[in-house]
């Protein structure tokens, strides 16, 4: 029952809510704390990004909106945040940007950056007028994990894998996933193992450095085998590790370009095999809406584009005009990101088939950008010279030392190995080469999502240009209305309108009789090319460009107003109402 | 250009579903209400089940978006070894929407082999040491809509969220003009049309070849109401999938009816599914639109146009180790069946197609009835040759057998063109045989299956020797034959990722130990007729140890053993 006083108390404690929101600035006020706390120098395993995505949701109800897309082959819950302002319309309607990470499972950070991009939006919303724009006129989709067994994998356990954790039979012995790696002295990573047999070996230790092996020379003994990653041979073949889990590659799982795996390593049976690209696809599928995608992996520093192959529709490119946008976007995101290259997947990586990029381009009509986070180079100083003060070979261990005070590597330690006897285990840390160091996590996640804000930000946005009616007789009119878009995207890519992914832009009159209707050409659009049928709905296949405009001409007999409605797929629908006079 | 015209003049005329829905039953043969409907199939499986208890099972691969069954029929003897682990003959009809032969032909073949059981005793050697899976119709909600929409031709099923267009995309329908519930073709006399009655055979039209002095008199287009809406707007899949171009072997990206992307259908995908799981399929027959029985493929084909560029290390023919299986195969079928005609290719992104290319298994496919060869001597021309034109031929082929499988040109009226004729082939007539026709195909074929079912590979364990070399040292032997007609694996299939080689485990024992030869070692491929391989292993251990040999042959029996006594 609801009393004066309790109205009264939700009436202060909306207004407490309203105030908080309305301070929270701490990007442009960086004095102040923010709403949510989240940390940006550490990692989260899928337990605490459901509490930071969940947290995130109860301080901005408004506008974020927290949806499972399913569950992983493990069972843990693929979240999505979408984040939208219902006060200017559904997030159906708008250009939406979409962003996924961490589809591979040791490709970590990508949720970090995914977290931090909403935790940004939202705590900035009212400090910063460019992020209430893209707030109040872009949809956002945020997947902070497509992979959260992978992920939580790698944290627990650190494998080195990529796959997701459906138990599988790659030795072909007819069981599954019976002979893993394995964490032999619980420290929570697998590392290397080495034995040693004096004289008898392959590797000696580097006079470099005590914690380096090197090869011996041929025709020479060394003091040491190496045996390869921590296990034990689980199922007695004979080999150690050789049936972990999972063993393919999500990422080779969409459905354009596709090819089995006796031509791409990775791929299953057929694409969206997996649970966790199925329940993706399936909401991209259902989200035409969607104008832009990126895909967070690591390391290198590349923001890559599609497409995948050199064979991609025999010509290995996409068409020049959809080039054009790519190279617009990515040349000025890598000015966002230093140490970054702006690259094509096939010519300047190597060849994927059935990746996100394709499918997302072709199918979708969606301008895709997969970012291989962190590069290896923002560690290591740009004054390091082979020739320098320390030697090559030592280049890893120098930073190791100097910048992480060690943490990065674990030294030679004994182990009672059941099979193997007396070993000693070490080598390189998981938290080495491809995750960021946690010092340097939040600048790349704050530089990425910029990149991903500016790529936001350049989603086709319609408005209506120069409007004309002119009287030709009695109740004959000519009408010329003129379609902007102000940003650089299309609002259709020309990959959709070759294959015709999608509905077309449509430009429609209604409320009064159409004679005919088309393109205005002509050079001062004085004439117009009429289309053959239907007159009062004209079909822009191409959309309308980036940074470009287009008119419509009709011809029209009729009184009072009509009405002209531009609806397209990316670009959203927009109306005006206009007297005949 | 002539089929472009089909596609880009189709019409509108959601209004008359509802008509011929309803409509009365056709004239003529080669109708397909004469095949069954999908309850029909169900009672129809259900009985079989009922009288072959013993050797029949029923059960469901999947439902579709429409809540029907994909059937599956388990046809093996269920005393003995498990069925599922038996080497198996996949049976798949059904797939293009309108071809009701094949569900038929397969429907047969369960029948023969399920009452031949008793005194056949090939039959009986077949379900007693193979497994016959078959799935009768693998699509049938497109069945169903070509039952309720018999004056259609629809090789595509609906798609979901498109039910109220029938599945269909508005362009692609037509609307009966004439009446006589068939939407056939209409030409329209227009100086402006590029087509003419082809001067050999005038009832075909054709496109005027205006180098040859020749004059186009006609429009032609689907028989329909509103020519005019030829711009409506088809977005990419959404409108209705053909689930035998819905596979990944030379998938035609972006095409009409292929559905969204690969595998995207249900159907498609629980089929692709059961050939992986059920590890013992080894060889698969379909019955489509698609042949390489009649015909064997030939050594170099040419990829279907609009088949996507692919790398240089994608086959796009069999490799010629497996083709000579093929062939031989092939000359079995027209021996044993003596069916003659065209092959029929129409293989990009068929399911027969990802059988052999994907999975690397034998993969046999026949549409069980089509274009009859012409008979020798040369009749139906005007000269009495034989007519090279594939649909000449159909012509002249209803003429002799006197079946009406084409409407002739007849005045009717159109609502905005006026004057129009309306005729062509009858639709599904150049699909379906006459219902008369469809015992003795479907007997031949299943004949053939028979036959194939009892040629898949099947490896024993043999010769299985210890031979003690002293001081606790044996040398372990032992051969893994296959007796059968096919290897147990393509030469392709060898390359799969997927594909488990030949896998023989001398399996670990207490104090024993393996001084040569990995416990585990693995062939590829052995052939049949005989082909063996050996393997040996020299260990160490007290004499009287036991363990035994494991042989894993996916797809050629199982899981084997053979008993190992270290003495």
């Amino acid at each position: 029952m609801t009393t004066l006083t309790s109205r009264l108390l939700c009436s202060a404690l909306c207004a407490l809510v309203f105030t908080s929101t309305a301070s929270a600035q701490m990007f442009a006020k960086p004095d102040r704390e923010p709403k949510v706390s989240l940390r940006f120098d550490r990692y989260y395993d899928h337990a605490g990004i459901t509490d930071a995505v969940q947290r995130l949701q109860k301080a901005f109800p408004k506008f974020l909106t927290l949806q499972s897309l399913g569950k992983s082959v493990e069972g843990r819950d693929l979240w999505i945040v979408i984040v939208n302002n219902p006060d200017t319309g559904a997030h159906t309607t708008k250009a939406a940007f979409w962003a996924d990470a961490n589809i591979h499972g040791n490709e970590i950070q990508g949720a970090e950056v995914n977290l931090y991009l909403l935790w940004f939006l939202m705590e900035n919303y009212d400090a910063l007028p460019m992020v209430k724009d893209l707030v109040d006129r872009r949809a956002f989709y945020i997947v902070p994990t497509m992979n959260p067994d992978g992920r939580d994998n790698f944290l627990k356990t650190g494998g080195p894998s990529r796959s997701g954790m459906k138990p599988n039979d790659n030795d072909g012995d007819g069981r599954l996933s019976e002979d893993t790696s394995d964490d032999l002295n619980g420290d929570g990573e697998i590392h290397q193992m080495r034995k040693h047999v004096p004289g008898q070996g392959t590797h000696v230790i580097s006079p470099v450095d005590p914690r380096l092996m090197v090869v011996t020379p041929a025709g020479t003994r060394g003091d040491y085998i190496m045996l390869g990653s921590e296990g034990r041979d689980l199922d007695g073949d004979g080999r150690r590790g050789e049936d972990p889990k999972g063993g393919y590659d999500m990422n080779r799982d969409f459905p354009s370009d596709w090819q089995p795996a006796h031509i791409q390593g990775g791929a299953n049976r057929y694409p969206f095999s997996w649970p966790e690209t199925r329940a993706v696809g399936d909401w991209l599928k259902a989200h035409p809406n969607i104008a832009a995608v990126q895909s967070w992996h690591n390391s290198g520093g590349m923001i890559l584009r599609g497409p995948g192959s050199e064979y991609y529709k025999r010509t290995g490119n996409y068409t020049n005009r959809d080039n054009a946008t790519y190279e617009y976007l990515g040349t000025r995101g890598a000015l966002i990101l230093p140490y970054y290259r702006y690259m094509t997947v096939w010519r300047d990586l190597y060849t994927v088939y059935g990746g996100t990029l394709d499918w997302a381009h072709d199918a979708l009509g969606a301008v895709a950008f997969t970012n291989e986070l962190w590069s290896s180079s923002q560690l290591y100083s740009e004054a390091w010279k082979p020739d320098g003060p320390v030697p090559q070979e030592m280049q890893q261990l120098f930073f190791n030392d100097k910048l992480g005070m060690g943490a990065w590597w674990k030294n030679w330690t004994a182990f009672t190995h059941p099979e193997l006897g007396d070993i000693e285990i070490g080598g390189f840390s998981k938290w080495f080469g491809r995750t960021t160091p946690p010092f340097m996590l939040q600048e790349l996640a704050h530089r990425n999502t910029m990149f991903a804000l500016f790529h936001a930000d350049e989603m086709p946005l319609l408005e209506f240009g120069d409007l004309k009616v002119t009287k030709l007789s009695g109740n004959t009119w000519h009408v010329t209305a003129e379609i902007k878009n102000t940003k650089a995207i299309p609002s259709r890519i020309e990959a959709a309108e070759i294959y015709n992914s999608g509905r077309p832009d449509t430009f429609t009159l209604s409320g009064a009789t159409v004679q005919a209707g088309g393109l205005t050409t002509g050079p001062q659009g004085e004439t117009f090319t009429p289309q053959a049928t239907t007159p009062n709905r004209i079909e822009l296949r191409s959309g309308i460009a980036g940074r470009s405009r287009a008119s419509v001409t009709w011809i029209v007999t009729g009184t009072g107003s009509i009405t002209l409605e531009y609806a397209s797929v990316k670009g959203g629908i927009h109306k005006r109402t206009v007297e005949l006079r | 250009m002539y089929r472009y015209s089909l596609r880009a003049c189709a019409l509108l005329a959601v209004c008359i579903i509802a008509v011929t829905a309803g409509a009365p039953t056709m004239r003529a043969q080669a109708s397909t209400d004469q095949y069954l409907n999908y309850e029909g199939l169900t009672s129809a499986l259900r009985a079989l089940v009922a009288a072959h208890g013993a050797r029949a099972t029923l059960t469901s691969l999947t439902k579709t978006d429409a809540g029907r069954d994909v059937w599956l029929l388990t046809v093996a003897n269920k005393q003995g070894t498990d069925p599922q682990t038996r080497p198996a003959l996949l049976i798949v009809a059904n797939l293009e929407a309108n071809h009701l032969i094949g569900g038929s032909a397969a429907i047969a073949t369960a029948e023969q082999l399920l009452s031949g059981y008793a005194a056949n005793a090939d039959i009986k050697k077949l379900l007693d040491e193979y497994t016959i899976y078959i799935v009768p119709r693998a699509n049938p909600d497109g069945a169903e809509l070509v039952s309720t929409m018999r004056g259609y031709e629809i090789a595509h099923k609906p798609i979901k969220g498109e039910e109220a267009k029938g599945g269909l995309n508005v362009r692609e329908l037509g609307a009966d003009l004439n009446g006589d519930s068939l939407i056939t073709l209409m030409r329209v006399p227009d100086v402006t049309g590029t087509m003419m009655a082809d001067p050999a055979e005038p009832r075909l039209m054709r496109e005027a070849n205006r180098a040859r002095a020749e004059r186009g008199r006609y429009m032609v287009m689907v028989e329909g109401i509103d020519p005019a809406n030829v711009s409506a707007f088809v977005s990419m899949g959404t409108d209705g999938v053909n689930l035998n171009r819905n596979f990944q072997h030379e998938y035609l990206y972006f095409q009409p009816h292929v559905g969204p992307h690969m595998v995207s259908e249900v159907e498609s995908r629980a089929l692709v599914d059961f050939v992986y799981d059920r590890t013992n399929i080894a060889a698969v027959l379909t019955f489509s639109a698609y042949d390489n029985l009649r015909t064997a493929p030939p050594a170099q084909r040419q990829p279907a146009t609009g088949v996507q560029g692919n790398p240089p290390n994608v086959p796009t023919n069999l490799l010629p180790q497996d083709r000579a299986y093929f062939e031989f195969v092939s000359q079995k079928f027209n021996e044993m069946t003596n069916l003659r005609g065209t092959g029929a290719e129409n293989e990009a992104g068929s399911f027969a197609q990802f059988v052999y290319y994907q999975m690397g298994l034998p993969s046999f496919t026949t549409p069980v009835w089509t274009l009859p060869a012409p008979a020798t001597g040369g009749a139906g021309g005007p000269g009495g040759a034989a007519p090279t034109n594939r649909d000449a031929r159909w012509l002249a082929h209803f003429d002799t057998a006197k079946t009406t499988g084409f409407v002739n040109w007849t005045p009717a009226k159109h609502p905005t063109l006026g004057d129009v004729e309306v005729g062509g082939f009858v639709p599904n007539a150049r699909v379906n045989p006459p219902v008369g026709d469809v015992a003795a195909l479907a007997k031949s074929h299943a004949d053939f299956a028979t036959w194939l079912g009892q040629q898949l590979p099947k490896v024993e364990v043999t010769d299985t020797t210890v031979e003690a070399k002293g001081d606790g040292v044996f040398q372990v032997t032992t051969t893994v034959v296959n007796d059968k007609y096919f290897p147990t694996q393509m030469a392709l299939g060898a390359r799969m990722r997927f594909n488990r080689p030949i896998t023989v485990r001398l399996m670990p024992a207490a104090g024993m130990t393996v001084l040569s030869g990995n416990i585990q070692q693995q062939t590829p491929r052995i052939d049949g007729m005989g082909g063996r391989q050996t393997y040996t292993w020299l260990v160490q251990a007290t004499a009287g140890t036991t363990t035994r040999i494991e042989v894993h042959a996916e797809r050629a029996g199982g899981l084997l053993t053979s008993p190992v006594t270290l003495r």
